[in-house]
């Protein structure tokens, strides 16, 4: 995985906000699980922001989930309107009971996910991950159209191979994935490449994310390869625009609204504009529950333990996830108080609000930069200028 | 744009207006400024606008104010609906946003709270404070609400898009018209213009 919110659900997939038959009315329901089934991971990426135990061949099992444990947290997170699950990690096959823990999790009619690298994926697995489970969807991780490149970039020979074999497993079994490129200024001039290999392999969409400052990315920046507040979104125009236009494989990026033109917000709708982190509990691979999964690099973002703390507890009570849920409601900080679209947005993305500011409903690192800038676009702005827009003439002020 | 009704109609004279929420009026000497906050614009109004604007409480009819100033009702209405459309003040209307049959007849009007605003030529942005809602809509629907800064029926409507569209099948605009208003009405942004009976 490369980033908190590389391919979130919590940002794709609007959860119903009707409470849970057995939560009271003023507690979300939980609705869906991120499981970092492992720390570790095969490779050795350049941005990734969890650090992951880098490993050869066999994860740590203490960082492996224990398939007990989930299915307690699972039996009590039923009834709180647990419907879905992301399966990720480090690398979430790397995990030696990955197959029965997909098989469980689908028995108890589970919808799942799963962002992977892809390179663990033979296909026998393949063909029964989408023949024999609840899986809807898959990500994988590419981030050049060339192999050394991709190679370089993920930390070992051979991920760019096994990666695009993995794929083609699953679009042949009737999954086509998405793919997640992470855009740094090293590859920006791939990206077409990129797209053209997506479809020729017959991946689904292509998201494309630029490298953080979190976790290993920050290595990146500080070597000046990173996407600057220009850079950023001239990337995100440049996907969302021509590109989009000239190719018929959906392109996505996640962009806070207010930074999003009309004509994106048309094109897109509400897609990557809200998180629905308040549905959504993060547990990693040593059962700690945490903020989706931003706990695993930021400890105060852990709630407690499967197996040590009662998991509807941990959720009703928690005072991070108590105040968050009251933040939440509004109004919100900064620009987000002044902005059109809030209500939808929420702040946009808390955990990378968390990691560039410290606070989790803050307004999102892009907005809060293009305030500082002077190049927040006024239209947004409930004060804003905008009127009825007859134009008609008069002396702006 | 044409205003409607007629300022000359017998309709006009029971029309009520006042001044929008988002405008203040400040005067020099012998001169009125007007501030439109919600545009950030300043506009002058002459002494007669000026003092039509003053009678303007949401309850006088235009046959009120005409009969008030000793103006004829012709011009007070003409130079209230001009105010209207510069979005100085706003018609009191009986209005409907309640999700009713299609009616041939019924007069559809954007509601005058909420904020439009544009960006460029790809479209534009709605926004109601009251309910903080918004609501991204395209270039036919910008023409399509502009137009509704009077009330309109949906031939009329449908009539005015097939003007500036040039091109666009006649029975395609309907349905489009159609669509855009029924939407917009269940949403609280335009809403059913009761008539002075
Ligand atoms: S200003 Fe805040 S609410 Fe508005 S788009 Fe940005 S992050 Fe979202
Ligand atoms: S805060 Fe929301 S958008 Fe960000 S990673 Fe977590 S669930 Fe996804």
């Amino acid at each position: 995985m490369t980033d908190p919110a590389d391919t979130c659900d919590g940002l794709d997939e609007p959860a119903a906000s009707a409470p849970a038959p057995d939560m009271p009315p003023d507690v979300p329901a939980l609705k869906v699980f991120y499981l970092y089934l492992t720390a570790g991971c095969n490779l050795h990426c350049r941005h990734c922001w969890i650090t992951p135990t880098f490993v050869q061949g066999k994860p740590v099992p203490a960082e492996c989930l224990d398939l007990g444990r989930l299915k307690g947290a699972v039996a009590e997170g039923k009834p709180m309107g647990l419907s879905a699950a992301k399966l990720t990690g480090g690398e979430p096959m790397l995990h030696p009971q990955f197959r029965e823990i997909a098989d469980y999790l689908s028995s108890e009619g589970l919808e799942l996910s799963l962002e992977t690298n892809g390179t663990l994926l033979d296909r026998d697995l393949a063909v029964h991950l989408v023949r024999h489970t609840t899986l809807k969807r898959v990500a994988v991780s590419l981030d050049s159209p060339e192999e050394q490149e991709h190679d370089r970039f993920r930390g070992r020979p051979g991920a760019f191979r096994e990666a695009v074999r993995g794929i083609r497993f699953l679009a042949e079994a009737g999954l086509p994935p998405q793919i997640i490129m992470s855009v740094y200024r090293g590859n920006l001039d791939r990206i077409e490449g990129l797209i053209e290999l997506a479809m020729k392999l017959g991946a689904s969409s292509v998201k494309f994310n630029p490298v953080t400052h979190s976790g290993r990315g920050e290595e990146i920046h500080r070597q000046g390869l990173g996407l600057d507040f220009d850079g950023h979104l001239a990337l995100i125009r440049r996907i969302r625009g021509p590109l989009q236009d000239r190719y018929p494989i959906h392109l996505g990026a996640m962009v806070p609204p207010a930074m999003s033109t009309v004509k994106e917000l048309l094109r897109y709708g509400g897609e990557g504009a809200g998180c629905h982190v308040r549905h959504i509990l993060g547990i990693l691979g040593t059962g700690e529950m945490a903020l989706c999964g931003i706990g695993r690099s930021i400890p105060e973002l852990c709630f407690g333990r499967l197996g040590q703390d009662r998991l509807r507890e941990v959720w009703m009570t928690h005072p991070v996830l108590v105040r968050m849920r009251e933040e939440l409601k509004g109004p919100f900080p900064g620009v987000c108080g002044d902005c059109l679209h809030a209500g939808r947005c929420m702040t946009h993305c808390l955990a990378q609000n968390y990691e560039a500011c410290g606070t989790l409903v803050a307004p999102s690192p892009l907005c809060a930069e293009a305030v500082r800038r002077g190049v927040f676009p006024a239209t947004r702005r409930r004060q804003g200028t905008g009127g009825r827009g007859q134009g008609a003439g008069g002396n702006r002020l | 744009m044409t205003a409607s009704p007629d300022p000359l109609s017998p309709v006009s004279c029971l029309l009520t207006f006042r001044l929008r929420n988002d405008v203040a009026i400040e005067d020099f000497g012998g001169r009125s400024l007007v501030l439109l906050a919600g545009a950030l614009e300043l506009r002058e109004i002459n002494a007669a606008a000026r003092r039509l604007a003053g009678l303007l409480d949401g309850k006088r009819t235009v046959a009120d104010i005409a009969a008030e100033t000793g103006m004829p009702v012709g011009p007070v209405a003409a130079a209230l609906l001009e105010m209207e459309q510069q979005g100085v003040v706003r018609r009191v209307v009986n209005w409907s946003k309640e999700r009713r049959e299609p009616m041939s007849e019924a007069r559809y009007l954007a509601d005058p709270d909420v904020s439009f605003r544009t960006e460029g030529d790809d479209g534009g942005l709605l926004y109601n404070a009251e309910t903080d809602t918004l609501e991204v809509i395209n270039p036919v629907a910008v023409e399509i609400w502009k137009h509704l800064s009077a009330p309109h029926t949906r031939a009329e409507v449908a009539a005015h898009l097939a003007e500036v569209c040039e091109g666009a099948a006649p029975e395609q605009v309907e349905r489009d018209v159609a669509e855009f208003l029924d939407g917009m009405v269940q949403k609280g942004f335009i809403g059913v213009v009761e008539e002075p009976a």
